[in-house]
């Protein structure tokens, strides 16, 4: 069976004054059907706007949107990035492929009970349910995320942030799609509420094929498949989650595992040394390389390509080729 | 853009009001020719009602609503600021008292209040200033007001307050300043508004009394005769739109100039 | 800030109520002031000094102001509270019953201007929000343009082209005389239309139409710019992010955006009542409309002293009401008001 998204030397520029933001630089991923493919990276690293860039939310000042996104349903294909707007919004949006925003956005209608809010989406894309059983699907939805009926009653505000990002979940899943993109979900939530998201998440594993973009390793490690590390608008290495953690082949990826407190090994507190780059002009060669404790020369100025490591293990680093 | 626009605007109508009338000799108050007498190479906007020629008219016209717009502007915003600032750093009652007469202001209808001032008053360019004046104070009341409560809470006003100074001083030398500009800012698009509000008053005939030219008095006598069709009588009406628009332009291209983001 | 939940909609009222009194009493208080105690002797200075003396004191007496100033102000305050509002110089009837002979007009023009100003509003918003760039340019453009335009000016222009030039409309007066309806309301466009008088409702609309533009269009101004910035604002916030992801329209998203921001709209319109108040008395001069303005004008000329005073505190009291009135419409809008939460 084809991966159900493929994602291809994704670009993503915007302005931002007289500058360009190269958020996502050249991407390219896979997402195998039911699987959960995790995103890691720090802040900056533009991982959020890879997730923008897949859903093609696109910002105002957008100066550049390229590559190939392509979304395989059955016998169909779908083309994000160059489709048509109106068969995007009918077709694709939320019906096949959905997203889960982050905790701390105020991205439910402030001035929708959340009934009507689940309703309103629903009757976008099923205009056959009448108001009676587009709220009966609505209940369902929230019924299966864990929360209470007497949800759909309420406004936003009325609700604390783990209940809102359960409804944002059963949002996202109540049309079935075929991929969900989830940014930061557990972020914003303390830490008892995150137990319980992710536990919620992992039930939710096989249905449907998510795309896990986060800052935190251990919660990547919990619920991926696989793990894509990003940095500085590009994908530094991919693979197999044990794999990706146990034995990391890029340099980054590895002091991103150091760095990572742990509660059970007694271990010195490390950080990376240097600067988050700058994606508006990031350092010539491997991007990394300024940080990087095995930069060569060649680091400097050339960018090094995917290489084969393991089996679906790939990393882009100088020393995987000698 | 619209700062230039604005200024090039307003430098011709301040132009236009105080040059000509030193050049050309034509009377704004005596009657040179037959009434009603369309655009011509002797009058070249055509005469009055009473025969006076328009275009002198126009052009000495300008003085008072400019005039009592300024003076009106000067008054308000002395008045506002002041008061705005110190009831904003002294606060307590008095703050709340001066806070909710002013908003209770601010929210009537500052024309009906000028009408009821200056019809009190007796028409006269000093008096319609003064009328004008009082009902623009609470904009720069709450101006000042709100600013200075956010300067307060800056650390090198405690600091001047640890050194002795008193609220006075630190007022006018340290709150004052920081106020400046968004002032001048307002209190240009505001002189738009008191163009506009002379030229009301005007034309309810509180501000001037014939045969003294006004814009807004020349349109209300107007009134009666454009309906034949003598559409050169509408031509102080333009005049006053367009200072109003000039100014108004100059005071929202200085706010994009200098960064100011004010909704009053 | 008051939680509808906690009490019932009639002890919020009342309680909305008393909060507008401090306002209404510093307006009064003012009106009083400036219509009483700056010009010294009120009477005089209305009535002139070479009026004889008796004449002066009758008259002063007739409107208690021979009396001390604190019992004035009492008087004058029971008297807005019980409608007494004195009797005209002109022809004695009760300032009160003027003023509810003229009332009607000036309301008639309100609402259509109103109404033409919310929808030009809207309508020039929405376009400017939705298309954005060159669009919302000349928009603004609009809105400042059309707020400066003085409104004899204007509507004076109105007249001549519409009036003289191509004779489509009537350029003053409320309705062709003779024909006006059988009164029910006072307002004729309702009249007409309850009682079935198809020449009165022509008549009144043809009537209103050139006066309702001119102000509607003025008034407009400050609507779009306002909506406009607000439906932007709106439109950067977090949920329309995830109705664009759902696959919403863009109109329909549009809609959403304008109903999150549906409380300041309605405030902002409320706080518009004070511009279209004042608009209107200038249209009313300018297009000869027999309302509350031409009345407050004629006196004001007549030296009919309590009527003027009349007409400025009914202003008062419908800018409070109408105030209170917003308030209300935001309750019933906006569900995060009602339990006592804004944002």
């Amino acid at each position: 069976m084809p991966p159900v998204l493929v994602v291809e030397g994704l670009r993503l520029y915007y302005g931002m004054g007289k500058d360009v933001v190269k958020a996502v630089d050249g991407v390219s991923l896979e997402l195998d059907r039911g699987e959960v493919l995790a995103v890691v990276g720090e802040s900056g690293s533009g991982k959020s706007s890879l997730g923008y860039a897949i859903m093609r939310l696109l910002p105002e000042n957008v100066v550049l949107y390229d590559g190939r996104i392509l979304l395989h349903d059955g016998g169909a294909e779908f083309d994000i990035v160059s489709m048509d707007e109106e068969a995007l919004r009918r077709d694709v949006r939320w019906k096949r492929i959905s997203m889960v925003f982050q905790a701390s956005m105020n991205a439910i209608d402030p001035v929708s009970t959340i009934g009507d809010f689940i309703y309103r989406i629903v009757r976008e894309h099923r205009p056959d349910l009448d108001k009676r059983r587009g709220l009966a699907a609505a209940a369902e939805a929230i019924k299966s995320v864990g929360l209470p009926v007497s949800v759909l009653d309420m406004y936003p505000f009325e609700l604390s942030g783990g209940m809102k990002q359960r409804v944002m979940i059963a949002l996202a899943l109540i049309l079935r799609p075929l991929v969900v993109i989830l940014d930061e979900p557990t972020s914003a939530l303390d830490v008892i509420t995150q137990a319980n998201v992710i536990s919620l998440l992992k039930s939710l594993r096989g249905d449907v094929s998510m795309i896990l973009i986060t800052h935190d390793l251990a919660l990547a490690s919990e619920i991926a498949d696989r793990i894509a590390v990003m940095y500085a608008g590009k994908i530094v290495e991919i693979g197999p989650s044990d794999a990706v953690l146990t034995s990391p082949r890029h340099p980054y990826t590895g002091a991103l595992l150091e760095s990572t407190p742990t509660l059970r090994q007694d271990r010195a507190l490390s950080s990376i040394p240097g600067r988050v780059p700058s994606l508006i002009r990031p350092p010539p060669g491997c991007r990394f390389h300024p940080r990087c404790g095995h930069a060569m020369d060649i680091c400097r100025s050339e960018e090094p390509p995917m290489v084969d490591v393991g089996p679906g293990h790939r990393a882009a680093c100088w020393l995987l080729r000698t | 853009m619209k700062l230039y626009v604005g200024a090039a605007v307003v430098a011709a109508i301040l132009i236009f009001i105080a040059i000509p009338p030193l050049l050309i000799g034509t009377s704004p108050t005596l009657s040179t020719d037959r009434p009603l007498l369309p655009p011509s190479p002797a009058h070249p906007l055509g005469t009055d009602y009473l025969g006076r020629d328009v275009l002198a008219r126009l052009m000495y016209g300008g003085r008072v609503p400019l005039g009592v717009a300024l003076l009106a502007t000067l008054i308000s915003s002395i008045a506002g600021v002041l008061l705005g600032m110190f009831s904003g750093y002294t606060g307590r009652w008095l703050d709340r008292l001066l806070t909710m007469t002013m908003d209770s202001l601010y929210a009537f209808p500052g024309l009906l209040m000028a009408m009821a001032i200056a019809a009190v008053l007796g028409p006269s360019p000093l008096n319609a200033a003064l009328a004008i004046g009082f009902v623009y104070i609470p904009t720069y009341y709450r101006l000042a007001r709100n600013e200075t409560q956010v300067i307060k809470t800056f650390q090198y006003i405690e600091a001047a307050r640890a050194l002795g100074a008193s609220t006075t001083h630190i007022v006018v030398r340290h709150v004052l300043p920081v106020l400046t500009l968004t002032i001048v800012v307002i209190a240009t698009i505001n002189l738009a508004d008191a163009i506009l509000t002379e030229a009301a008053l005007a034309f309810f005939g509180y501000t001037v009394v014939p045969p003294t030219p006004d814009w807004g008095a020349d349109l209300s006598a107007a009134k009666s005769y454009i309906l034949n069709g003598a559409w050169w009588l509408l031509t102080p009406g333009l005049m006053i739109v367009l200072a109003a628009l000039g100014f108004s332009l100059l005071g929202e291209g200085l706010a994009e100039r200098f960064g100011l983001r004010k909704k009053l | 800030m008051l939680a509808l939940e906690d009490m019932s909609p009639l002890r919020y009222i009342l309680l909305r109520l008393a909060l507008a009194l401090p306002t209404m009493l510093i307006l009064l208080t003012v009106v009083f002031l400036i219509l009483r105690v700056i010009p010294g002797n009120p009477i005089e200075a209305m009535v002139g000094q070479k009026a004889p003396p008796e004449y002066i004191q009758q008259l002063m007496e007739q409107t208690g102001l021979n009396k001390p100033l604190y019992v004035q102000y009492l008087d004058y305050i029971r008297g807005v509270f019980t409608g007494d509002l004195g009797r005209s110089f002109i022809d004695n009837r009760p300032v009160i019953a003027d003023i509810m002979d003229r009332f009607p007009a000036t309301v008639e023009l309100a609402v259509f201007s109103f109404l033409v100003s919310i929808a030009i509003g809207h309508a020039l918003a929405f376009l400017a929000a939705y298309f954005r760039r060159g669009v919302d340019e000349a928009v603004r453009l609009y809105a400042i343009i059309a707020y400066i335009l003085f409104i004899p000016f204007f509507g004076l222009a109105l007249q001549l082209i519409f009036g003289v030039y191509l004779r489509w409309l009537p350029i003053g007066g409320r309705i062709t005389p003779g024909l006006e309806p059988p009164h029910i309301t006072g307002l004729y466009v309702v009249d007409a239309a309850i009682s079935g008088d198809w020449p009165a409702l022509v008549s009144a609309l043809k009537h209103l139409a050139l006066p309702s533009i001119t102000l509607g269009i003025v008034i407009s101004g400050v609507f779009t710019r306002f909506i406009r910035n607000n439906m932007v604002k709106t439109l950067e916030e977090d949920f329309i992010t995830t109705y664009r992801a759902a696959g919403l329209p863009r109109w329909r998203v549009l809609m959403r955006a304008y109903r999150a921001a549906l409380v300041p709209t309605i405030t902002m319109m409320g706080l518009q009542l004070a511009l279209l108040l004042q608009g209107a008395v200038l249209t009313e001069t300018t297009f000869s409309w027999p309302g509350l303005g031409t009345l407050l004008l004629e006196r004001i000329q007549y030296l009919d002293y309590p009527t003027v005073q009349g007409v400025v505190i009914f202003y008062v009291l419908i800018v409070v009401f109408i105030n209170i009135a917003v308030d209300l419409v935001n309750l019933a809008v906006d569900p995060r008001l009602r339990r006592g939460v804004w944002q």
